[in-house]
């Protein structure tokens, strides 16, 4: 079933590529190109609101949290990107709760993969470097032994964890007035390592999602370009 | 926003939205445990003389638990314990009543931690050995082989006949 996910989470994002590498063949014919090298290096830069992450509860999460990301414009073709966030998560299964609070950021590059060069829509891939720390509680810890019939419960605070990862993503921007642009991204993420408490690794990871070795987010954004 | 469209492709550009819009939709994740939560202490007889695993006849149940881990099992070399958790003590009546001799009691003393092994599989308290003894009429000694008691198969305590 895991094997069988993971291939539909891979072939999404493959898809994805693919669409994005099929458009950019067919814009790069139609368009007249524009010479790269009469295109400054800088074009500005643009500030982005992750608009899901305050409204997640809405959708069965239960992260609350806030994202934003700068990347700057080289060559209308090249986008470094920083971004930062943080927020909260609460989650319960058979009586066992889950609450973290944590921080994340992360640091990479967008490749515009279309020939528009007015930026007032763009296709793009990406690629990430992430890292997140969190303190987490378990709460309602129950074990029950069936020999001796002992129960213990007890509630495990103040756990910590660090997270690092890596993520290739794909997303699209459309400018919607004057400097102000909206925009989808997909992100497939790879766990690189992680140190946690001895209590349990955390449920959740700000920034990553369920804490899995792999796994999908989405962000949709309202950027700001100055 | 049409010259937009008409440069990238109108079918390219619908694709692009469709999937865009069916992917928050799509779960990627898998529920269910795949790890056991079942700790215990795994022990193996030794033949003392010839150093080699050895197999037993043996009843086993917990000192003031009447219920019985393995009545008359035959030819056991390794079997299982489970240890407290409320306590750190717990001890086991070994018996061995293919060869008529005296029972022995197995006394391990441990501490206790309780972990959370994921929200899907629940929590689990392992434990640790600080000490274990044993009485002598039929066992000739014991090692402590592994300390950290866990859900693995490995071996925690070798009782030499």
């Amino acid at each position: 079933m895991k094997r069988i996910s993971a291939f539909i989470c891979s072939l999404l994002v493959v898809s994805l590529f693919a669409f994005s590498v099929q458009a950019a063949g067919k814009s790069a014919k139609k368009a007249k190109v524009q010479q790269s090298d009469t295109i400054p290096l800088y074009n500005g830069f643009s500030v982005g609101l992750d608009l899901l992450s305050p409204f997640n509860s809405l959708f069965g999460n239960g992260y609350i949290g806030s994202e934003l990301s700068v990347d700057y414009d080289l060559k209308h073709r090249y986008f470094p990107v920083v971004e930062l966030g943080g927020g909260h998560y609460e989650g319960e299964k058979d009586g066992l709760s889950f609450r973290m609070n944590g921080g994340f950021g992360r640091i990479g590059v967008n490749r515009n993969i279309f020939a528009n060069n007015q930026a007032k829509f763009f296709g793009y891939l990406g690629a990430r470097y992430g890292f997140a720390s969190e303190q987490y509680d378990y709460l309602g810890v129950k074990t029950t032994d069936g020999y001796w019939n002992t129960t213990n419960t007890s509630n495990l605070l103040n756990q910590s964890a660090q997270t690092h990862w890596t993520e290739l993503l794909a997303g699209v921007r459309v400018q919607i007035y004057k400097k102000v642009s909206l925009g989808w991204i997909i992100r497939y993420h790879f766990r690189l390592s992680q140190t946690s408490s001895k209590a349990g690794k955390p449920y959740y990871v700000p920034g990553y999602g369920k804490n899995e070795s792999t796994g999908v987010l989405m962000n949709y954004s309202l950027y700001y370009t100055f | 926003m049409e010259l937009f469209l008409k440069k990238i492709g109108y079918k390219s550009a619908t694709i692009w939205l469709l999937l865009l819009i069916t992917l928050p939709f799509v779960s990627c994740t898998e529920e269910g445990c795949q790890e056991s939560r079942i700790v215990k202490v795994n022990t193996r007889f030794f033949d003392k003389e010839a150093n080699e695993p050895t197999a037993v006849t043996l009843t086993l149940k917990g000192v003031d638990n009447d219920s019985l881990l393995l009545k008359a099992a035959q030819r056991v070399s390794v079997f299982e314990v489970f240890l407290k958790q409320d306590t750190t003590f717990t001890a086991y009546v070994l018996s061995f009543p293919a060869d008529d001799v005296d029972n022995d009691t197995l006394f391990i003393r441990h501490t206790n931690k309780q972990k959370v092994i994921s929200m899907e599989c629940g929590c689990a308290t392992f434990s640790t050995i600080d000490t274990v003894y044993c009485t002598k009429h039929t066992v000739d000694s014991l090692v402590l082989i592994h300390k950290a008691i866990g859900t693995s198969d490995e071996e925690n305590i070798r009782i030499y006949l």
